[in-house]
């Protein structure tokens, strides 16, 4: 029966046969893949249901213990300031980071580099010293307050370190850029036409943002949002120089509880915990933000 | 009776640091006009149309619509729409969404506003195409939708920059009888520019030749056709044999024009501005360049007497066929050795390469232009 036999057209991969050809092409990127990022998690998945004796050393019986001793109230505050500290950074690098990447995309093209150059300057210095800096500027006998009372606005050095406001200005200082970068790519490739046809067809400047510049920056926006906002969430230099002990965050738990407290495996809970409160928070937001602004009022 | 003006532009100037874009254009447009600007690239015909839109303000000079000036009005605030050269559709909105856009910021009512865009959306035989996105569509589909939510508004004036620029030749002459016979029937007044002169003298009411960010000459398209007022547009509009001459004298109605040696004719009546020794260029279009091969004198009749066409011998050096028509490049048999262009049917042309021919063409086809 010679009509069942089909021949594919020379060229084309049969469905079901496997194209060995690609794998091979592939293989370097899924060997880094599956070393730098599979095991590493898959380790720590593992880690997260073990225990560990007096000594630190790993026991591998199983148990959901970890993960029962994280709803302690304690632990759950600290998982909830570090979101909201993630979120406030997230927001105000959005506020900041918007206007900012505006003005570089609609500059001359000459400057541009310059400006989008000074937005990554600081990335060159490291990240503690920069939080060092902070502290000059916010501790008890620090910059801002030798001004404010050289000035006579206050008499008594106010409490600017130790606290959540603290802690979110390093944030947003150590993590605009990561905001910045994406947003000003995407709206330095928009079509500028667009908005004068905007305004061509009677939308006043607050209209023409709101029906064109954002839907179409929107990809941008939420870009950003998460390069900031999983950093932000999971940092543990920032919250430990300017915010200790009154404003730990989730990161500053896992660091301890490796380094002091010698307990790997409710680090790694925590770690888990940290990993999958992110990717919901970022699974929600692009949901939403994807539906708020595109799909209309 | 006065015609009433729907714009006007009151000796506008706009200049781009070193750059003069447009060096001061007066100019009346009248409702329900399709009025072309038409010149080459960089001339100053976007800029213009920018004024008026809005996007630019003039450095000096004013724009007045329905008499007021609207100097200080941003391009929101103006009654006239735009179809951009990229059509600038929003790509993230359907096209209902794009060409309801306009009536939406507007706050028209929704069941009014959906007939608008339905009857707006069949005007450009587009009313099939609702849901889909604008990179969901070709290129004279898009252009199509400009339209569309441009004329959807119902503006005092539309304003179109090379609309069909990037269109196929085919499609795009298609499109200039459509865009033609809508502004008839929507009765809009129509400011369109373009750099290609066919395109003008097929949709134009009047056409206003622009070169190097000014007026050169402001008529319709026959008149720029046939009477250009300078040398730029005879030579930019169509082909023509341009021959620097000095006026010699008026007489009976003629203007003796001197190339050389070779006097030529030209009509006194069309020729503005021609006082005795004026140097000038005298244009003839190949096209009223009549050829024979034996000289058409001896057959005059008695009762073309009156009129002097001027004959000259000249022989023919090359022959282009031009599609209907053949283009003989000729050279006289005077002292000058003038090349001219002739046109003359496709039969006849090829067997006269090398031959000698007897060019005639009578004064009223030949415009002295003074600068
Ligand atoms: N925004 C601008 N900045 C600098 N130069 C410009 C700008 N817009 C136009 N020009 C210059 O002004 C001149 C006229 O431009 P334009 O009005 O676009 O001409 P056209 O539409 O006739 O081709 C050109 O030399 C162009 O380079
Ligand atoms: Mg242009």
């Amino acid at each position: 029966m010679t009509q069942h036999i089909k021949l594919a057209p020379a060229g084309t991969p049969q469905a079901g046969r496997f194209d060995w050809g690609k794998l091979f092409l592939g293989l370097p990127t899924i060997f880094w893949f599956v070393c730098l990022i599979v095991v590493p998690l898959v380790m720590t998945l593992i880690l997260s249901f073990a225990s560990r004796d007096a000594y630190g050393r790993i026991i591998y019986e199983w148990s959901f213990q970890n993960y029962i001793r994280f709803m302690d109230p304690l632990y759950l505050q600290i998982l909830w300031r570090s979101f909201y500290l993630g979120l406030f950074t997230v927001i105000i690098c959005l506020l900041i980071g918007y206007p900012l990447a505006y003005f570089i995309a609609r500059s001359p093209k000459n400057l541009k580099p310059l400006f989008l150059m000074l937005v990554i300057a600081p990335f060159w210095i490291n990240l503690l010293i920069r939080a060092y800096g902070w502290m000059i500027l916010l501790r008890y006998e620090g910059i801002i307050n030798i001004f404010l009372r050289r000035i006579g606005l206050i008499e008594e050095p106010l409490q600017l370190m130790y606290n959540d406001g603290a802690v979110l200005v390093g944030l947003v200082y150590v993590f605009l850029q990561f905001m910045v970068l994406p947003l000003f790519a995407t709206i330095d490739k928009m079509d500028w036409t667009l908005l004068e046809s905007a305004q061509d067809l009677g939308a006043k400047p607050f209209h023409t943002f709101r029906h064109i510049t954002l839907p179409l920056t929107l990809p941008g926006i939420i870009g950003g949002s998460i390069l900031t906002f999983v950093p932000a969430f999971g940092s543990f230099i920032i919250p430990r120089i300017l915010g200790g002990s009154n404003s730990i965050m989730i990161g500053n738990i896992i660091e301890t509880q490796i380094k002091t407290a010698r307990n790997w495996p409710f680090a790694s809970a925590s770690a888990v915990i940290l990993i999958v409160t992110a990717l919901l928070g970022m699974l929600i937001y692009v949901k939403f933000s994807g539906r708020s602004l595109m799909g209309g009022d | 009776m006065q015609k009433e003006i729907m714009i006007q532009l009151l000796d506008v100037a706009k200049r781009f640091g070193e750059v003069e874009a447009v060096k001061g254009i007066s100019l009346d447009i009248f409702p329900g006009e399709f009025i072309t600007f038409l010149g080459p690239s960089g001339c100053g015909k976007t800029t213009t149309l920018r004024m008026i839109g809005g996007f630019e303000d003039p450095d000096r000079g004013d724009v007045l619509i329905d008499g007021f000036s609207v100097k200080d009005k941003k391009p929101y605030e103006r009654d006239v729409n735009t179809v951009f050269q990229s059509y600038a559709l929003f790509p993230h909105m359907s096209v209902f969404d794009n060409v309801a856009f306009g009536l939406k910021m507007k706050k028209i009512k929704e069941s009014e506003l959906r007939t608008r865009v339905e009857e707006a959306l069949s005007l450009v035989k587009m009313e099939h195409y609702a849901n889909r996105l604008p990179k969901q569509l070709s290129g004279g589909e898009q252009q199509r939708v400009a339209v569309a939510r441009a004329i959807v508004n119902n503006p005092r004036v539309l304003l179109l920059d090379e609309p069909l620029g990037a269109l196929d030749l085919k499609l795009r002459k298609q499109m200039q009888v459509e865009l033609k016979h809508l502004q008839k029937k929507l009765k809009m007044t129509f400011i369109y520019v373009t750099h290609d002169q066919e395109e003008a003298l097929v949709m134009s009411d009047r056409v206003v030749v622009m070169n190097k960010g000014q007026v050169e000459q402001i008529d319709s398209p026959t008149d720029v056709y046939r009477y250009p007022k300078s040398r730029f547009v005879a030579d930019f509009i169509g082909e023509t044999n341009l021959l620097k001459c000095t006026v010699g004298e008026e007489k009976n109605g003629l203007l003796f024009l001197r190339h050389g040696q070779t006097v030529l004719q030209a009509s006194a009546e069309l020729a503005v501005g021609a006082a005795v020794g004026r140097e000038g260029f005298l244009s003839i279009r190949p096209e009223e360049i009549k050829v024979y091969e034996t000289s058409p004198a001896s057959q005059k009749s008695k009762a073309d007497g009156g009129s002097a066409d001027t004959i000259i011998p000249a022989s023919v050096e090359e022959v282009i066929f031009i599609g209907s028509t053949a283009k003989l490049i000729t050279r006289t048999k005077t002292p000058e050795a003038i090349v001219l262009i002739a046109h003359s049917p496709l039969a006849a042309g090829s067997a006269l390469v090398g031959k000698t021919v007897f060019l005639s063409w009578s004064p009223e086809q030949a415009i002295f232009i003074t600068e």
